[in-house]
């Protein structure tokens, strides 16, 4: 709130100065119009100063991005925590357009489970073990799921002990 | 080479109907006039061609090639045929508004505009080149990329599970599809997912926005360089830039609604029907991108409804239309989320959120949500000091006198969209102190935009009555078109 009514009073500042100004040369202006030369001349400040900040911004940009391959741009996401390796290996076990049941800690669904779904698209997240093709563990808290697929026939790869792919039957 | 020459195409696809619009609309009327038009025509283009693919998407149709072809070259071939009689039928009566001021520039008026065209020109060009390589961070992942890349991935249709939330998705099922949609015709055009040069696109559209209200308020008579310095000002806030380096949807909604509000700006300044339905179009591009946008839809057409009703004019009829028009185009995507029980992960239902309990007990939300949006509105460093200059001028003309009308409705529309955005935030869900501090300063682009666009049109006015045209010399409409009435 004070930042804005700082600027406010700098500009009705700047106004009543154009306005003593102006009247000093012989122009008879009103408040209206000394305002209107005043947010110009602020504007036009503020502008070329931030100009010339994003100019350089914009070259630091196209230098930061330029080695950046698709994939990996698409993949910023795993910052959140999501460990890329495995998410790799996820992505060739499960083939592209099937459907996918995920068995994960509580942990992490909120943003990573997001993440993982959109890097692995357009394979599809199902909300049910019945629709899904292939189920992936990810650091599961129980082994109940791994327990029923295991059951039902399922063929399982291990990434590491607690990550894993099953293909389903 | 296919890359290239569909990006070309896609950008086409929405020029084309766009310059349809424009010219249907009486504002192109020559083949000399299209080069400065083309800006605007991508972005009114955009909106038009978009909202139809919506209305087909939210019906079950399959928004691929076929369907966006259909849509582009459907809607240039009616517009442009609709501008022809129309145009036909003005030539024999119907004349064209006046524009407001007339005045010649000076010579070095003209120097200092050519330097402002070609550093605003320049500067969109090496933006161009910095964004067609950004990663997809944040929001864009969660939400909007995700979103265009199941559309293009899944048959360009919704019945999938991944929109409908029968199956895990996106986040905030409950934001409109305009962008997802325009992002998945991107990608069908270049003939991949081309998620990183999908960035350049979105600052084709911020550049787009930057020249058309430019672009708009020119045509009105509005001194070129007293508009360009607001202007190039909002084209320059790092806010923008970061928010299109980031893939989100704030600078789109932003631009649409800006767009939009300059135009019925327009409209209430008698400038003609015309401008009503360009900014009811822009207005429902708006609020098909962002629930933000239907708010600033919503606000720009009760300020609207306001001023009409204060002056007794006999614009009802034009508010009307346009009001019919925007509520049409946001009927589609507001039918399909309710037809399929989609609802908001931030925001209580309204019958909840205006409950006594419920808004009595976070009315601590409500100094927090000031505090943060004012605060974010007066970031300097993201904003420039936009908000803060809209503020000094429309008071000193609604004290004063000058241009009551505009300074009235460019400080009512932000005002109204803010309390909007307060009381999403008042009534909200998600703990206020985390929300606001992840989103305040995105949410308030729209806000600083209709500022932007309210220094553009205002500061225009107010200076071209400095040096010229006095009633004498510049005859003028006023909103009930007497002739010869200076607009207030």
């Amino acid at each position: 709130m004070v930042p804005l009514l700082i600027q406010i009073l700098a500009v009705v500042a700047v106004a009543a100065l154009v306005l003593v100004v102006l009247e000093r040369l012989g122009v008879a202006v009103g408040f209206p119009q000394a305002a209107a030369v005043a947010v110009l001349a602020v504007l036009a400040s503020s502008g070329v100063i931030n100009m010339r900040e994003q100019w350089k911004h914009l070259d630091l940009q196209r230098a930061q991005n330029a080695g950046i391959p698709a994939q990996e741009g698409r993949g910023v996401c795993r910052a959140v925590g999501v460990d890329a390796e495995f998410l790799g290996y996820v992505g060739s076990r499960v083939p592209v357009r099937e459907r996918f049941y995920l068995d994960a800690s509580p942990q992490f669904f909120g943003s990573k489970d997001i993440c993982m779904r959109f890097v692995l698209l357009p394979r599809t997240q199902v909300a049910q073990l019945k629709d899904a093709r292939y189920v992936v563990f990810w650091d599961p808290s129980s082994r109940q799921t791994m327990r029923a697929v295991r059951q039902r026939g399922a063929t399982i790869a291990f990434h590491d002990r607690r990550h894993a792919v099953a293909r389903l039957p | 080479m296919r890359g290239l020459a569909g990006y070309l195409g896609f950008v086409a696809a929405f020029v084309a109907p766009g310059l349809a619009l424009l010219y249907a609309l009486g504002l192109v009327r020559r083949v000399r006039e299209v080069p400065a038009a083309l800006g605007p025509a991508f972005l009114a283009g955009v909106a038009v061609v978009m909202s139809l693919l919506m209305l087909a998407l939210t019906a079950g149709v399959a928004v691929r090639m076929p369907a966006f072809a259909a849509a582009a070259g459907g809607l240039t071939a009616a517009l442009a045929v609709s501008g022809f009689v129309l145009a036909r039928r003005s030539e024999t009566g119907d004349g064209e508004p006046a524009p407001v001021c007339a005045a010649a520039p000076t010579a070095l008026e003209k120097w200092l505009t050519r330097a402002v065209i070609g550093l605003l020109a320049a500067f969109f060009v090496i933006g161009y080149t910095a964004y067609r390589k950004s990663s997809t961070v944040g929001d864009d992942w969660a939400i909007w990329s995700y979103k265009g890349l199941a559309l293009f991935e899944f048959g360009g249709k919704l019945d999938n599970g991944t929109f409908t939330g029968t199956v895990p998705g996106p986040a905030h099922l409950d934001y409109p599809l305009l962008l997802p949609l325009f992002q998945s015709l991107f990608f069908r055009s270049v003939g991949a997912a081309q998620l990183q040069q999908f960035h350049s696109v979105l600052w084709l559209l911020f550049a787009a926005f930057i020249w058309t209200i430019a672009w708009l308020a020119r045509a009105r008579g509005l001194p070129l360089l007293a508009l360009l310095i607001p202007t190039a000002a909002l084209a320059f806030t790092s806010k923008s830039h970061t928010l299109v380096a980031d893939g989100y949807a704030d600078v789109p909604v932003a631009a649409f609604a800006g767009a939009g509000v300059l135009a019925v700006g327009l409209w209430l300044q008698n400038g003609g029907r015309r401008y009503a339905i360009l900014g009811a179009v822009l207005l429902v591009a708006a609020a098909n991108t962002k629930n933000e946008g239907l708010m600033a839809a919503a606000a720009v057409l009760a300020v609207a409804g306001a001023v009409v009703l204060i002056e007794r004019g006999r614009e009802w009829r034009t508010w009307l239309m346009t009001a019919a028009v925007v509520a049409a185009g946001v009927a589609p995507w507001t039918l399909w989320r309710s037809s399929n029980h989609i609802r908001s992960q931030d925001v209580a239902p309204l019958g909840d959120a205006l409950g006594p309990s419920h808004t009595l007990d976070r009315l601590d939300r409500v100094p927090k949500s000031f505090t943060a949006l004012l605060d974010s509105l007066s970031d300097g460093a993201h904003w420039g000091y936009i908000p803060a200059c809209l503020l000094v001028l429309a008071i000193a003309c609604l004290v004063w006198g000058t241009a009551r009308r505009q300074a009235a409705f460019y400080l009512a529309v932000p005002t109204v969209m803010l309390l909007g955005l307060v009381f999403v935030y008042w009534t909200g869900l998600p703990p206020i102190d985390y929300w606001l501090e992840n989103s305040a300063n995105r949410t308030v682009a729209g806000v600083v935009y209709v500022c932007g666009v309210g220094l553009v049109h205002l500061t225009a006015l107010v200076v071209g009555r400095l040096g010229a045209p006095g009633p004498e010399r510049a005859p003028a409409t006023g909103l009930s078109g007497r002739p010869g009435e200076i607009p207030p």
